[in-house]
């Protein structure tokens, strides 16, 4: 434990120094990213001695205002710290390559904020107290603020940044009442008093709602994703890689960490978290389908595993109640794995998107194009990325999802209509979710780094970082190790799903990790081959059988002869026919003038999809609070006496009630 | 594994393009014409394969990847398909969600490196074929449902032998439907009337034909190959579906019901082909949904019915 405490500590540290040093670029940049790194390696020890060697760590207890707390890692702790020392680490070299803080106008602010959203979160998944917990959640959500604020020359990333901390906030709420729930019926703050703490009649379901509210607007459950869009869009790229990967997946720590306070999972929960999850995905990709900003297709792509995730552990939840151990186990198993692998997955899309918004200096994806061949890498990066978080093989996000379909096949074999339900909710929301992602990711992939160029002007080849490609190889080599590997990731992981329902007095048989690794090993074998067969034939086919007197032609134009790039299909009319499907869903907005006449004029054309869930939910819910919050405007008016005043009246009314009563 | 399963491989990999040639002799045979060889295919192979490639100035290396690949796809696809009614050559828990997602990769990299050579037309069987073969993925996982629900076994393998004949006698009704809903998806994803037609001349209106309009020679030879391998996979799971292995002991016999099965699966795409037009491209979607409601009316009518 002393070593995931240094590790904290090393990174705030290193933050610190960097705001300080802030002036002299390299410096700052050094302390900023060494100590991220340095952190990894000491906080690596102690997870692999909870992961792999079952180890309990002694925890660490040290005096707070109000209570002690302690501090301490179990297995769902350090299973939730691994995306956030890869991705934290990854992005951070990202950073100390890409930012200078010539540049910025904070100079040092940058590494400052960065470093404490890693420590703020790698302190939430050690803290094993409630105030600690919250402590560190405002933490982390502050410094997530800042960081996304950090363009706040930006009109658009200003509002982004406003976005994430009214939801944030809003969202904190609820984990705010739900604490103190149980901090009154367990008498005591350290999450150890919560197991066994006498829960009133309903309150169970309570917290688990407002688990589900505070939690899922770090998640991005439909309708509480709003501001995960544009906060991942308008922060920079290692910073959205960060967000997505690893912030987003705290939400998941705090919903399963809540639920293993709760004794007894009510049968419903498990039913709102599987169609809030399908209903959830299938959104986000409806939406997604149809956005020309490159990073928020891949931020929709977020919400749409956040999807997947809760379906596994909504289908955990269920197979529970049912007594399903092996459904159970599989679920949580893939939910877990997907966890991983997503962030994984998410943090090389993100950072290749970045990578573009280098060389090119702009997100749309209508004016990119043809960038593969500039940078091989960046494009190989994102295309092994995209064929990842579609869930195909041979890359890792299929094995996960793989055992949450299983979970959903054995499923269908229990007979009866409830799991009958499961089952389909489960393969025929994956299936279509898994269809959709490949097609929006196709699109993306396609139309950014294949083709050629659709304004010349866009690639400045200068402008081309090459440096960042170590962060983007070491994460799509990790996308393909945790593919080939994923059979020796299960075990650990399976142990983490025992610890997560031992509260609930289950245990699994642990001939269910061998059931649901036999099929595994088969995937990860067909992923080796199909890697190792397509390297070898490609080579052969490349140095041998294309030998010969070879003519290359210009792409067939329909005997147009005159082709030119603007006649290539661009993202609007790639996502135009799952657009006339979706249109009750994404309502796409058209403006601009019909051509008439023989001879037409100059005319526009000009499509826009905004949220729907933003324009009809959130925009007149907020526009009635804010019609009756206004009548107080009065009492805000800058004069500080008044103020004084105020405070002077609430004082007296305090004082008269403690006297009255 | 087991002779029977190898011995189903190689046949398939060699008997693969022979369906096209079924499928294009029954429309002439409608037509009355005396049409293409039923070997067609296999000589249009060998004459691809012998030729060098010649590759668009625009494409990069994913379209000299991307053929290898998506033969890889199908070839890996087949080892999971049940040979002759019996094992298929790997099965194993959940075998068949490996078998989609499979063919998935292969559809990716066809979608991806359509778009890879920056062309007017590729881009729109792109965007087409992603659509569908999203749509369609629900109902060929809903027909899958009704069977593991009805066999409680989770191979591919064992699905189709224990599907026993009496099962289908006592529900004709779901017969039909999941028979139905699953042609359907045969005939989307692998681009036949009344979906995609094979033989348009018209790029606006192409699908599948459209995305590989700039492949040649090799390249062009794996694609095609791969594409009858596909169709070989979903005509040997129909018939498969239908047929019980178990209740034939005698291989001969089952290699001999099995080719008639695949021929008049080619025989009955082929008269679908002659007899109906394509539809209107808007009205593909509610094609393909509305057939994913029929597997979903079965799979109430099998519960309704328990």
């Amino acid at each position: 434990m002393d070593f995931f405490l240094s590790a904290i500590v090393a990174i705030f540290v290193g933050g610190i120094i960097a705001l300080l040093t802030g002036k002299w670029r390299g410096v700052s940049n050094f302390f900023g990213a060494f100590s991220c790194f340095l952190g990894t390696i000491f906080a690596l020890k102690p997870i692999y001695e909870v992961l792999i060697e079952n180890k309990t760590l002694e925890a660490i207890t040290f005096a707070l205002p109000i209570c002690s707390a302690s501090v301490s890692l179990d297995k769902i702790s350090a299973f939730f710290a691994l995306p956030i020392l890869i991705l934290g680490f990854v992005s951070a070299y990202f950073a100390a390559v890409t930012v200078n803080p010539r540049n910025e106008q904070h100079p040092g602010a940058y590494w400052f904020f960065y470093n404490l959203l890693i420590a703020g979160m790698l302190s939430l998944v050690a803290s094993s107290n409630a105030v600690l917990f919250i402590m560190a959640w405002e933490i982390m959500s502050v410094a997530a603020y800042f960081l996304i604020a950090h363009r706040d020359e930006i009109n658009t990333a200003r509002n982004a940044a406003w976005q994430f901390l009214v939801a944030s906030h809003i969202g904190t709420t609820g984990i705010f009442f739900l604490f103190a729930i149980l901090i009154s019926a367990a008498g005591g703050y350290q999450f150890e008093s919560f197991y066994s703490a006498a829960l009133p009649e309903g309150s169970a379901a309570v917290i688990f709602f407002l688990a589900l509210f505070g939690f899922g607007v770090k998640v991005g459950f439909f309708p509480l994703h709003i501001w995960m869009p544009d906060s991942y869009t308008f922060a920079d790229s290692h910073v959205s890689a960060v967000l997505s990967g690893a912030m987003s997946k705290m939400g998941f720590y705090g919903l399963i960490r809540v639920l293993t306070f709760l004794p007894v999972h009510a049968e419903t929960w498990g039913w709102v978290l599987l169609f809030g999850g399908l209903i959830t995905g299938v959104y986000a990709l409806i939406i997604g389908l149809v956005k020309l900003d490159l990073k928020k297709v891949i931020s929709y792509s977020s919400m749409e595993n956040a999807g997947i995730i809760l379906m596994a552990i909504g289908t955990g939840i269920l197979a529970n109640h049912w007594n399903q151990s092996l459904i159970a186990f599989a679920a949580f198993s893939g939910a877990l794995l997907h966890i991983f692998n997503h962030a994984l997955s998410k943090g090389l899309l993100f950072l290749c998107a970045g990578s573009v918004y280098f060389a090119t200096g702009t997100r749309r994806q209508e004016q990119m194009g043809g960038i593969g061949k500039a940078m091989p890498v960046t494009a190989t990066a994102f295309g092994i990325g995209a064929a990842a978080i579609s869930g195909l093989p041979p890359f890792n996000n299929f094995v996960s999802e793989f055992l949450i379909f299983m979970s959903g096949l054995k499923a269908a074999s229990l007979s009866t209509p409830k799991s009958l339900l499961l089952a389909s909710a489960i393969l025929l929301g994956l299936g279509l979710i898994g269809g959709l992602a490949a097609a929006m990711f196709a699109r993306s992939f396609g139309l950014v780094f294949l083709g050629s160029p659709r304004t010349n002007k866009r690639l400045n080849t200068k402008n081309i970082k090459t440096d960042v490609n170590f962060a983007l190889i070491i994460l799509s080599v990790a996308i393909v190790a945790a593919s080939i590997c994923a059979p020796l990731l299960i075990s650990p992981f399976a142990g983490v799903v025992s610890e997560i329902v031992k509260p609930l007095g289950i245990t699994y048989d642990p001939a269910h990790l061998a059931t649901i690794s036999a099929p595994v090993k088969t995937i990860s074998q067909f992923s080796l081959a199909i890697i190792l067969i397509t390297l070898i034939v490609v080579f052969i086919k490349s140095k041998y059988l294309d030998k010969g007197q070879r003519t290359d032609a210009p792409t067939w134009d329909c005997g147009f002869l005159k082709g030119t790039a603007r006649i290539q299909y661009t993202s609007s009319s790639f996502s135009e026919p799952a657009n006339e499907v979706f249109t009750s869903v994404n309502r796409l907005h058209i403006r601009g003038e019909k051509i008439k006449d023989l001879f037409p004029a100059k005319s526009s054309f000009h499509t826009e999809t905004v949220d729907s869930a933003e324009k009809h939910l959130f925009i007149p819910t907020f526009s009635i609070i804010n019609k009756f919050l206004i009548m107080f405007r009065g009492f805000q008016h800058g004069k500080l006496h008044l103020y004084i005043f105020y405070i002077a009246v609430t004082l007296l009314a305090l004082l008269i009630w403690k006297v009255v009563y | 594994m087991n002779a029977s399963s190898i011995i189903f491989i190689f046949v398939s990999l060699l008997a693969g393009p022979i369906l096209p040639g079924l499928i294009n002799k029954t429309k002439a045979l409608f037509g009355g014409r005396q049409g293409p060889r039923v070997l067609q295919l296999y000589y249009d192979i060998f004459k691809l394969a012998r030729k060098t490639p010649t590759y668009s100035e625009t494409a990069s290396a994913l379209t000299r990847i991307a053929p290898v690949v998506i033969a890889l796809s199908s070839i890996t696809a087949l080892t999971l398909v049940p040979s002759f009614f019996n094992d298929s050559v790997i099965h194993f828990t959940g075998d068949i969600i490996l078998m989609a997602y499979l063919l998935g990769l292969g559809r990716f990299f066809m979608v991806t490196a359509a778009l890879d050579r920056g062309s007017a037309f590729e881009g729109m069987g792109a965007s087409r074929e992603v659509l569908y073969s999203a749509l369609a993925e629900p109902s060929f996982f809903a027909g899958l449902l009704i069977m593991i629900y009805e066999t409680n076994s989770l191979e591919l393998s064992e699905i189709f032998s224990k599907l026993s004949l009496n099962f289908w006698q006592e529900n004709p009704a779901i017969l039909f439907l999941i028979l139905c809903s699953w042609f359907v998806i045969l005939l989307v994803e692998n681009a036949r009337i009344p979906i995609d037609d094979p033989n348009t001349h018209l790029e606006l209106t192409m699908i599948h034909e459209v995305m590989i309009l700039d492949y040649s020679a090799k390249d062009l030879a794996l694609i095609e190959y791969a594409s009858a391998l596909k169709l070989w996979i979903y005509s040997a799971l129909i018939v498969g579906m239908l047929i019980n292995g178990e209740i034939i002991t005698n291989m001969a016999l089952q290699i001999a019901i099995f080719t008639l099965g695949m021929a008049i699966v080619a025989f009955v795409i082929g008269t679908i082909e002659s007899i109906t037009a394509r539809i209107k491209l808007v009205f593909i979607p509610k094609f393909i949904v509305g057939s994913g409601a029929l597997a979903i009316i079965a799979l109430i009518l099998k519960v309704a019915g328990n």
